[in-house]
């Protein structure tokens, strides 16, 4: 017994660093548990609101390319606006049919978002939001601005919520290229921000740089036809069976501030229904 | 006591500094200074080896938890905290120690450059390859490692030009 406690003494200093190591290695490789742990995350309250506070002041960075964004934005909306009235202008004069059947919000709603917290440089980035369940926002909802997507909900507090975006070498993201509908999965080699890369794309399909790539729709994530980037190179992958696009990012990570979360108002029917036919 | 305010302040004040500012920069897009560890560098050398160890791991999980990486930090953090008395002792004798500062004026003949710089480097080399955590993307993993590092040490160089007249007096 007295042995034992000697030994104890002896190497107190490194048996404590044993277990301090121990513990920093256990939070390390069970991460995917802990995302679900508001604690060790940007999501708790104390961290959201450091992060508040720290968004009002870097937000004033980034004015100048979100008000090119919004012009543009609305640039966009204004020649909408001008189309539908004159279609609507067309159809009232001459068979008086109720137009407009604008499918998408029936079936999406929009949450509008501020980033404030966002990282760009790991090879698992993460962006912290100002909204959270009171607000409505779920995990696996997605989130896209006027540019483009930008990742997917993991986690909700009350009103803060942590976002994967397509800058984290964990996620992959469902999409296809427009015009020919061939679909892959977008994922990003921790590198370079600007790009990512398109995968599983059979090779038989003929690809042109400059190809737009858009979301496929395939999950409940994301809505079809969100536009994700271009193509700016594609070479045969590693086992030839298919091809690797590299796309070039439509959204600019390292500046962003205001986001939209995507609600998919029949997303518990879509889950439960895909849950039965599985079993 | 007192001597211990002026650390801890560095203690918060580098984890403001790390987590709020430098984390937003991106010195040509993927490298980054980790300056936080400056704060265990110079905490006072008399202070029993288990605190240090404490220390250090909540000095990593503090960065971990408003970084979203769990773990990370800390894991590497505690390593270079047990490391820092054996490395320490390496260029500098006991006597030499007492209960000085740890600081660039303080120690003779460069010590404390050359146990800044293996501590620094092994603490980046660790952070790095644990985030890696695949040798796939090799060579920016090489290339990151020394280049971190020499950021960092231009941080600490600029740190102890404020530390150094402080410790002149004491």
């Amino acid at each position: 017994m007295r042995n034992i406690l000697r030994f104890l003494a002896k190497y107190s200093t490194i048996l404590f660093f044993v277990l301090m190591q121990a513990i920093s290695l256990y939070l390390l490789f069970n991460y995917n548990n802990f995302q679900q742990s508001a604690l060790f995350s940007t999501a708790n309250r104390l961290n959201g609101w450091f992060f508040t506070i720290e968004e009002s002041v870097y937000g004033y960075f980034n004015l100048r390319e979100n008000n090119e964004s919004l012009l543009r934005q609305n640039n966009e909306l204004e020649l909408r606006i001008a189309n539908l009235e004159f279609a609507l202008h067309e159809y009232t004069d001459s068979t008086k049919i109720p137009l407009l059947r604008i499918k998408e919000s029936e079936e999406f709603s929009l949450i509008p978002a501020r980033v404030i917290q966002n990282s760009v440089i790991h090879y698992r980035n993460f962006i912290t939001l100002n909204v959270g369940n009171a607000e409505g926002v779920k995990p696996e909802m997605g989130v896209a601005n006027a540019d483009g997507i930008v990742g997917v909900v993991s986690l909700v507090t009350n009103h803060y919520s942590v976002v994967i975006p397509v800058l984290n070498r964990d996620q992959r993201f469902s999409c296809k290229l427009k015009n020919i509908n061939a679909s892959g999965s977008l994922a990003w080699d921790g590198f370079d921000r600007r790009f990512a890369f398109l995968e599983e794309i059979p090779p038989y399909v003929a690809v042109s740089k400059g190809d737009t790539v858009v979301t496929s729709g395939f999950s409940a994530v994301f809505p079809e036809g969100l536009l994700v980037g271009t193509v700016e190179d594609y070479k045969v992958g590693d086992d030839a069976n298919y091809l690797r696009l590299k796309i070039r990012l439509s959204t600019r990570f390292d500046a962003l501030s205001n986001v939209r979360v995507i609600r998919f108002k029949h997303r518990e029917e879509l889950k439960k229904l895909e849950e039965q036919a599985t079993l | 006591m007192t001597r211990y305010i002026n650390p801890i302040l560095w203690f918060l004040g580098l984890i403001g500094l790390q987590v709020f500012i430098l984390n937003n920069t991106h010195f040509l897009g993927v490298f980054l200074p980790i300056v936080y560890i400056y704060a265990l560098l110079r905490w006072p050398p008399n202070t029993s080896p288990s605190l240090v160890i404490l220390l250090g791991f909540l000095l990593g999980l503090s960065v971990d938890v408003l970084t979203n990486t769990p773990g990370l930090n800390a894991s590497a953090t505690t390593l270079i905290a047990f490391l820092r008395y054996p490395t320490l002792r390496l260029f500098v004798s006991k006597d030499d120690l007492g209960s000085r500062i740890i600081g660039e004026t303080t120690l003779a003949n460069g010590a404390f450059w050359k146990y800044t710089v293996l501590l620094v480097f092994i603490h980046h080399a660790t952070l790095l390859i644990l985030e890696a955590f695949s040798f796939s993307n090799i060579f920016l993993l090489i290339l990151k490692i020394p280049v971190c590092t020499l950021l960092t040490l231009v941080f600490i160089f600029a740190f102890e030009r404020i530390n150094g007249k402080k410790d002149a007096r004491d």
